[in-house]
């Protein structure tokens, strides 16, 4: 991990998201609220419904620092006011980069992605819709 | 030529003195070819269990065959496996619930396919199929048999004893009482896992649509054929009941009462998970096999299923595959035909839903016509005879 960020910019190019610190500010971010935005990559790219999935998540904070604190990750079904039968459990592998894993979408339709970060004010809650075929 | 017949099924319709027949032959949209390819192939490609050493093995495969067909599992030496999984009722009981030492509560799902599950049983108890195999052991309800009495049973038996230690490279008097219930497990999955469903005339259909062969998919009978439209479209069935096994996997709660007697309730997930969380017979015990133990990718979903409320009376979403066979229907069999199921969702009472169920489900008023075609494209999930 301390290799990784020595060749932060490096490895972002060659798509090495899981050992290399957040890039930040994310040019295209899928998420933002204030100081804060994220996006994500999911792995598979495409899961199936009922197909656990895992997330990368990139994280950047104020002053386009990368954000270095807990995030909390979720999903729910708004139209269906239900959530995943699952609790995702969430590891940081550098700087402002996030594993989470144990994600299980078990129906499909419009979900949205939630995520709360310990921002500096508070609770920073943020979320990006994911059509699931 | 799909695109074809939808233009000519437009053309049809539009033409007012069409003869009905004609105007009936039902076409599928882009979409909708897409989300019933998504029902196969059928079968799915083989697969072994991690956590199960003997998993495919073909001496566990037939000691597996043996205890399944042996009474003397149980105490009472009346009750195998196959008393409730009868192989000729396609490993089910036809009775509304189970009766075994004692008279269940559940309705004796069949175990054609169960190896592909994720979760056993209608609470999802078990993670694995050899532990859903110990379960039933023990269960006062089902054999109310012992780790002791299952030993004992192997060690005393010539060809029983033979077979066990020729599986397990060891004898069960010396394996140790515990692991010889497991390693019984085991060899039961290893034969369950070779209970694969035939081919269904769905199958049949789907495949040729995937290939574009429209003589072929024309052999679909025209009911089951808008059944399935209804499946997959208005009836929204496909939102729980997907995948080649027409199943998510998991567990929701259709408005199937949860009462089991006066003031009794069958809390379904719920119960589920609880029962799962204390098991040590799981992919996160000392049991399972799998060299990468309770980190091996096949353990995620067991490490982060989570307790919450709505788990409480929700119920696995059944396979329907071979679902002609398996009357009478849901966790508690109070429905005894396919068209009584059909009466359940044309007509169920929102008010018994819980509130993340009502906003997914809504009685759907099927006309008879709708409810006939539905049960004609779940027949059609059914091998022919
Ligand atoms: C008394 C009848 C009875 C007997 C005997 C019985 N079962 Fe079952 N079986 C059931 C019922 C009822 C369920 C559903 C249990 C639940 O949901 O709690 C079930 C569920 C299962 C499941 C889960 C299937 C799925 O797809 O979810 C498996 C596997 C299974 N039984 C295997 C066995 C084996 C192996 C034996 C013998 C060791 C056995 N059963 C003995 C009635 C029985
Ligand atoms: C919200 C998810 C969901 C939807 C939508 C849904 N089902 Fe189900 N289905 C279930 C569950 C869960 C059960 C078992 C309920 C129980 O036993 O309490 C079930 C049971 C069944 C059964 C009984 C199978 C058996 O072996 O007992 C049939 C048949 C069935 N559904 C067909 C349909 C059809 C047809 C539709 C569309 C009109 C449909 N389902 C829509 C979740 C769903």
């Amino acid at each position: 991990m301390r290799l990784a960020g020595l060749i932060t910019g490096v490895a972002a190019l060659l798509s090495a998201p899981t050992l290399a610190a957040a890039n930040c500010p994310i040019a295209a971010p899928m998420a933002a609220a204030g100081d804060y935005q994220l996006s994500y990559t999911l792995t598979p790219a495409l899961p199936a419904v009922g197909q656990p999935f895992q997330m990368m998540i990139q994280a950047c904070g104020p002053a386009n620092s990368a954000y270095t604190g807990p995030i909390l990750v979720d999903a729910d079904m708004p139209a269906h006011r239900h959530s995943m039968n699952y609790k995702p459990s969430v590891i940081s592998t550098a700087p402002g980069t996030y594993v989470a894993e144990g994600f299980l979408l078990h129906m499909p339709g419009d979900w949205r992605f939630k995520f709360r970060l310990a921002g500096a004010n508070g609770p920073v809650r943020l979320a990006h819709g994911h059509v699931q075929p | 030529m799909i695109r074809l017949l939808v233009l000519a099924a437009a053309l049809i319709g539009a033409c007012a003195n069409a003869p009905s027949a004609i105007a009936q032959a039902v076409s599928f949209s882009e979409p909708e070819r897409a989300a019933i390819l998504r029902f196969g192939p059928w079968p799915p490609p083989p697969s072994t269990d991690a956590s199960n050493r003997v998993s495919g093995d073909e001496k566990a495969i037939r000691l597996g065959l043996l205890l399944f067909n042996d009474p003397r599992l149980s105490p009472s030496g009346r009750v195998a496996c196959a008393s409730c999984h009868q192989p000729e009722q396609a490993f089910a009981d036809g009775l509304p619930v189970a009766v075994g030492a004692a008279k269940g509560v559940r309705n004796t799902p069949s175990l054609l396919d169960a190896g592909f599950s994720r979760w056993f049983g209608w609470a999802g108890a078990n993670d694995t199929l050899w532990g859903a195999s110990i379960r039933p052991i023990t269960a006062a309800a089902e054999m109310a048999s012992a780790a002791e009495h299952v030993q004992s049973l192997i060690t005393t038996d010539t060809a029983l004893s033979a077979t066990f230690t020729q599986t397990f490279g060891e004898s069960a008097e010396a394996m140790g009482t515990e692991p010889v219930l497991v390693a019984v497990g085991k060899a039961l999955a290893a034969y369950q896992e070779t209970l694969i469903s035939k081919r269904t005339p769905f199958d049949a259909f789907r495949d040729a649509l995937a290939a574009g062969n429209t003589a072929a998919t024309s052999t679909y009978a025209d009911s089951a054929k808008r059944g399935l439209k209804l499946f997959i479209g208005e009836g929204r069935c496909s939102l729980c009941h997907l995948g080649p096994r027409f199943t998510s996997g998991e567990f929701d709660d259709i408005g199937v009462p949860f009462f089991t007697g006066p003031g009794k309730v069958d809390k379904g997930r719920y119960a589920g998970i609880q029962y799962f969380k204390d098991s040590a017979f799981t992919r996160l015990g000392a049991y399972s096999d799998d060299p990468a133990g309770k980190d091996s990718p096949a353990a995620i979903p067991s490490r982060h299923v989570a307790l919450q409320g709505r788990a409480f009376g929700s119920f696995k979403v059944p396979s329907l595959r071979g679902v002609q066979e398996t009357a009478p229907y849901m966790h508690n069999g109070t429905l005894k035909t396919l068209p009584e199921v059909m009466e359940h969702y044309s007509k169920m009472d929102q008010e018994r839903l819980h509130i993340d169920g009502a906003a997914i489900l809504r009685p759907l008023n099927l006309s008879p016509q709708q409810a006939l075609d539905l049960e004609a494209f779940l027949r059609s999930l059914s091998p022919m005879k």
